[in-house]
């Protein structure tokens, strides 16, 4: 008997070598870090990695199509304001995250139109769409940051809980199930693959990348307008004008990361994620532990590279990076 | 077999550079017409000089576009703006511990460059990443040595930077020029340059030849890192303070300067002067902007559309010509 | 299996640019049967087959199948019309496993949902019916090459086809994998399936065809039946008889050795490999598509690495190569695909002849411009390189003068050994003659040369000896006078053994 559960063990650790390390490192935390598991802390961290989702999901489905997004943090950062500008105006709750997704929507058919159409390379496209959102955010907000108070309904949003369990965690996870569902039950997930993963077999065989490509930037601007309008809600208002890079990189750190957690090593929403909320946990932890925030920054560096290294050893590229 | 005399400068490399003079020019004179102030010898002077910063990261990023394989380097915001801050915290007061200070401002960009070099080409990372990613690191490192601290206090040697040497042209100006005509120089006339030039051209072509395809990619990013340090020291010397991510948009611009420039971002075609040009007209078109008197919000649109505008047709051009 | 042909193609004409590529061509193929289509390289039957597949358009003739006529203007078409092919390099999803991969853009759905079930069901049907042991759920990114192949074979028969054709399937296969292609066509014959099978591969086709289409300069000149021919018969279809050649005259065989490989084993090449190269020799490589010719080259010249064996240049001997150690010790390669390996394109003659050259133009760090100029000059004086002068882009010569570019850049290093493989590809006549003509003069220097190529004629004309590979193994020394186009034809397709 006991046998059986070391070999199974052992089976899982082979197979899921990353998942083991990032359970193995949860349990430290847990461990050696008493505020780490109250219920408080948990709940903060299924917020913030919610947010964080919403990005990585972005990222992800773009990167499932062989292209890139640069601009999923600008969009971000310009819903944010859109929602908390909309609110202050008194558009109601409703409206203002249906105006902000509707937003994401619009630059990411810009960016559709740029690659798909005018043939653009995906990180040129996006990067200039970056610029333009930028700009377009700081024209909105004029540098100010924007700070809402006494809108009861649009906190609860993501500072609320639902039968105690945090809004934002139903709504990242419902639209996780959904993804996914989507991606795996229906041709055209499985086309979106197939295009990043060799688009001259999948066009022989009748395949419309186009169409793929145009579902996952359109997805991409909607996921981050979402968690823009979210995160207004999460911190009351919206930034000045956030660096164009922040989020970048947890994004892609998410959605590698989460790749590498189930066998084949394919992007996948579940595992991206996972690890956005494993991520979260590691600033969490790392702050808990008085490590200067200083430190951060430089973590998730590591852990991008990390998944990288570790998730595609021996394999030959780093998935379908069709940068340019 | 009788044929004629050809000069070494191809007709091809200047065709390349004309849009970017022609644009040049444009600015100058719709600058001029607005007011004349525009063309005042200060006024120029400034524009140079805020060019000269931006003609250092162009440069940087255009070695590692020469170099190919998808080379880009996002991490050259990071290292001018770790080297601003960090370089003032070590004495500077004599001209001895000035220039050793510079050299150790562009040895720890060189370090930066070379943990690039080593991630891009040996744990086989896409540049974008890997760049994307030391960014992130040493922009943690920054904050880890300077606790979030401004640089204030300066020497006079390195504020120096700003004085006037000729009307129009200062300091700083002259370093930039001395950089890109030394950069045109080596690539064109040394045998380092054109190494670099066919590496990033045809590398299969490279290997076959004997070259060390390797060893010359990662000594691109190397230099790339080590000149974005040295910019990161003029950098604060022009500025007279440093404060954290102050560089950050020297990254993306260095990027649209080098390509506006000519320079192909596939690999082994470009050249430094282009990318000096690209500068140039960056900084022409903000400073227009803001003589306009345009409020802020709506000259980053202007920026970003004009920007994204050139990057598409410049890139969209070369991506038909393939 | 009746006469009546499954399909027909009548009279097809192509022509690029000019030139009659296939001139009123006929190949018909009946029901079940094996069907091979053999000729030289060049000789049409790939042209023939892409219009087939839909990648060229014919621009006269007609196509039939089964009686009826049908247009082909897409890749879709004959897909439809229930023809399939198996490609050399197959396109697929690597991260996605067999039985998805046979099924991409053709997937059973259930309701509005793909029926990831019937998907793998279907698949173990389909690969049972080949007799693979490749499981359905297997990645393809994990598949060796032939398995890769068969994974081709279960795709084209999901299509239900009538007729497969395969190009040239065993030239990446070891003995075994082909033996079990061998299973896998007769399954197809049995359930009535048809197969055209290219290849040059004289022993196979007369192992599993029934029937043999022979073309030449893009006429189809015969078709034999195979139980009824002999290989002699095919191959003199292929050459045809006008064969007007000029061997070269006997070669004095005592000068010394300057190369000699001995046992090499590559990863591309399982079985060794051995012979040796004297001074002055024009040694010539003689093979057909698969052969191993440039497998060879790529040992020789480190491109892969040597796992067992040692190459002795110039009397030192090394166990393990680069392009840089070997080009330190005089041995330079022209290689097969000059425009990705030979040539950097947008850079100028000058900088192309300097490409290997740099340290004999050095001035400390910096680019000797006059000692370049002057010497680039002098070689494109010598090889007679015609252009608009030193600073034109490679890009706008034509064939014959790029490849004087190459040999250029490689003769100024006045190499002891030089590699030339497949030179004169996309070269014309004129400039050919002058690469012949550089071949012998280098010879007559001192010079050694190894040429590869798959054209008889040529190889009879620069040669001093003939090496003929096949298999990836050498089959065959002769001098070059003392034997005959036919006999070389017959060992390089694995005919007869060499004496």
């Amino acid at each position: 008997m006991l046998n059986v559960l070391i070999t199974a063990a052992r089976n899982f650790v082979k197979n899921y070598f990353v998942a083991t390390i990032m359970i193995a490192t949860l349990a430290v935390f847990c461990l050696t870090c008493p505020n780490f598991f109250s219920i408080n802390n948990l709940l903060d961290i299924t917020k913030q990695g919610g947010l964080l989702s919403l990005l990585a999901l972005a990222m992800t489905m773009v990167l499932i199509v062989g292209g890139m997004d640069m601009s999923v943090g600008a969009i971000y950062d310009i819903c944010t304001n859109f929602c908390a500008g909309m609110v202050i105006s008194g558009y109601g709750v409703f409206l203002s995250v249906a105006v902000s997704v509707a937003a994401g929507l619009g630059f990411g058919i810009f960016n559709m139109v740029m690659i798909v159409f005018i043939r653009v390379p995906p990180f040129i496209a996006t990067v200039g769409t970056m610029f333009v959102v930028t700009g377009l955010t700081f024209a909105y907000n004029k540098g100010q940051s924007i700070l809402l108070s006494n809108q009861p309904l649009f906190f609860s949003l993501a500072q609320g809980a639902t039968l105690g369990i945090p809004n934002i965690a139903i709504i990242v996870a419902v639209i996780t199930v959904v993804i996914y569902i989507c991606l795996r039950r229906f041709r055209y997930g499985l086309y979106m693959y197939a295009t990043g993963g060799n688009s001259m077999a999948a066009k022989a065989a009748g395949i419309n990348t186009t169409l793929s490509q145009l579902i996952a930037y359109g997805m991409s601007g909607m996921l981050s307008g979402l968690g823009g309008a979210l995160a207004a809600s999460y911190i009351s208002g919206s930034f000045a004008l956030g660096s164009p890079f922040e989020f970048l990189i947890t994004a892609f750190a998410a959605a590698f990361l989460g790749s590498t957690l189930i066998r084949q090593g394919e992007l996948n929403p579940l595992g991206t994620v996972i690890a956005a909320l494993f991520i979260t946990s590691l600033n969490n932890a790392l702050t808990l532990y008085g490590v200067s925030f200083l430190i951060l920054p430089g973590m998730q560096g590591t852990v991008l590279i990390l998944a990288l290294v570790l998730g595609n050893w021996g394999k030959k590229q780093t998935g379908q990076m069709t940068i340019f | 077999m009788e044929w004629p005399l050809k000069r070494t400068v191809n007709t091809k490399n200047i065709r390349v550079l004309l849009p970017s003079i022609v644009v040049v020019a444009v600015l100058l004179i719709f600058g001029a017409t607005l007011s004349g102030r525009f063309i005042s010898v200060r006024n120029l002077g400034s524009i140079l000089m805020t060019a000269s910063l931006l003609v250092f990261a162009t440069t940087a990023q255009n070695i590692v576009f020469l170099s190919g394989n998808n080379g880009i380097d996002l991490s050259i915001g990071a290292v001018m703006s770790m080297t601003a801050l960090v370089g003032p915290m070590m004495p500077i007061g004599t001209p001895v511990e000035f220039a050793f200070a510079t050299l150790t401002v562009i040895a720890m960009g060189a370090v930066c460059g070379l943990l690039n070099g080593l991630g891009i080409r040996v744990l086989s990372i896409p540049p974008l990443i890997m760049t994307l990613i030391m960014s992130n690191v040493i922009y943690g490192f920054t904050l880890f040595v300077t606790k979030g601290r401004p640089a204030m206090e300066l020497s006079k040697i390195l504020l120096g930077v700003n004085k006037t040497v000729f009307p129009m042209i200062r300091v700083l100006t002259i370093c930039g020029v001395v950089a890109v005509a030394a950069a045109e120089i080596i690539l064109r006339k040394t045998r380092a340059g054109r190494k670099l030039a066919i590496v990033g051209d045809n590398p299969n072509a490279a290997g076959l030849c004997g070259l060390r395809v390797s060893l010359i990619s990662v000594a691109a990013y190397v230099c790339s890192g080590g000149i974005a340090g040295f910019a990161g020291f003029m950098l604060v010397g022009y500025a007279g303070s440093a404060i954290m991510r102050m560089a950050d948009s020297y990254t993306l611009l260095s990027v649209a300067a080098a390509i506006i420039g000519g320079t192909s971002v596939a690999g082994g075609r470009g050249s430094f002067v282009g990318g000096a040009l690209g500068s140039l007209v960056l900084i022409l078109l903000t400073s227009i902007l803001q003589m306009l008197n345009i409020p802020q919000g709506a000259r980053f649109v202007i920026q970003g559309v004009l920007l994204a505008v050139i990057l598409l047709t410049n890139t969209r051009s070369e991506k038909l010509r393939q | 299996m009746t006469d009546e042909p499954v399909l027909s193609m009548e009279g097809i004409v192509k022509g690029f640019g000019g030139i009659v590529v296939l001139d009123r061509v006929d190949f018909s193929v009946r029901r079940g049967e094996v069907h091979a289509l053999m000729g030289e390289n060049g000789a049409g039957k790939s042209t023939l087959m892409k219009i087939l597949a839909g990648i060229y358009h014919k621009d006269d003739g007609r196509i039939f199948v089964e009686g009826r006529e049908i247009n082909i203007k897409s890749p879709n078409d004959p897909i439809r019309a229930g023809i399939a092919f198996v490609h050399q390099h197959p396109n697929l999803v690597p991260m996605f496993d067999v039985a998805h991969n046979i099924f991409l853009g053709q997937e059973p759905l259930r309701g509005r949902r793909v029926d990831h079930k019937k998907i793998y069901a279907e698949a173990g049907k389909i690969l049972a019916a080949i007799g693979t042991a490749i499981s359905p759920h297997a990645l393809a990114r994990d598949l060796t090459v032939a398995e890769r192949q068969e994974l081709s074979i279960a795709r084209a028969l999901s299509f239900a086809p009538r007729v497969i054709a395969f190009d040239e399937p065993t030239a990446p296969l070891s003995f075994k994998e082909v033996e079990r292609l061998f299973e896998v066509i007769s399954r197809l014959t049995k359930n009535n399936v048809t197969v055209i099978y290219i290849s040059h591969r004289m022993d196979e086709i007369f192992r599993i065809s029934e029937r043999i289409t022979v073309l030449r300069n893009g006429k189809s000149i015969t078709t034999l039946t195979t139980k009824e021919t002999t290989p002699d018969e095919v191959i003199h279809a292929m050459l045809g008889s006008d064969i007007a050649f000029n061997p070269k005259s006997v070669y004095d065989e005592t000068g010394e050795t300057v190369l000699k490989v001995e046992g090499i084993v590559t990863k591309n090449l399982p079985q060794t490999i051995d012979f040796s190269l004297r001074r002055g020799e024009v040694l010539g490589l003689f093979g057909l598509v698969g052969a191993g010719r440039t497998e060879v080259v790529r040992a020789l010249f480190g491109v892969d690495r040597i796992n067992a064996g040692a190459l002795e240049v110039n009397d030192r001997r090394f166990g393990a190569v680069s392009p840089s150690l070997m080009m330190r010790n005089g041995v330079a390669l022209v290689p097969e695909d000059r425009h990705a390996l030979g040539l950097v394109m947008d850079m100028t003659i000058k900088e192309n002849i300097s490409l290997a050259n740099m340290n004999s133009f050095k001035l400390g760090p910096f680019i000797n411009h006059a000692r370049e100029r002057a010497a680039v000059r002098g070689l494109s004086h010598q090889l007679s390189i015609k252009s608009r002068g030193i600073n034109t882009p490679v890009s706008s010569l034509s064939g014959g003068n790029q490849q004087k570019v190459v040999l250029a850049k490689w003769l100024h290093r006045r190499p002891s050994v030089l590699i030339l493989d497949e030179p004169t590809v996309g070269v014309d006549v004129g400039a050919k003659g002058e690469i012949y003509n550089l071949v012998n003069s280098l010879a007559k220097s001192g010079v050694s040369v190894i040429f590869i190529s798959s054209e008889p004629e040529e190889i009879f004309r620069v040669a001093d000896r003939i090496l003929v590979m096949y298999r990836r193994r050498i089959v065959g020394e002769f001098q070059a006078g003392a034997t005959d186009i036919k006999k070389l034809m017959a060992i390089a397709t694995g005919v007869q053994a060499a004496s």
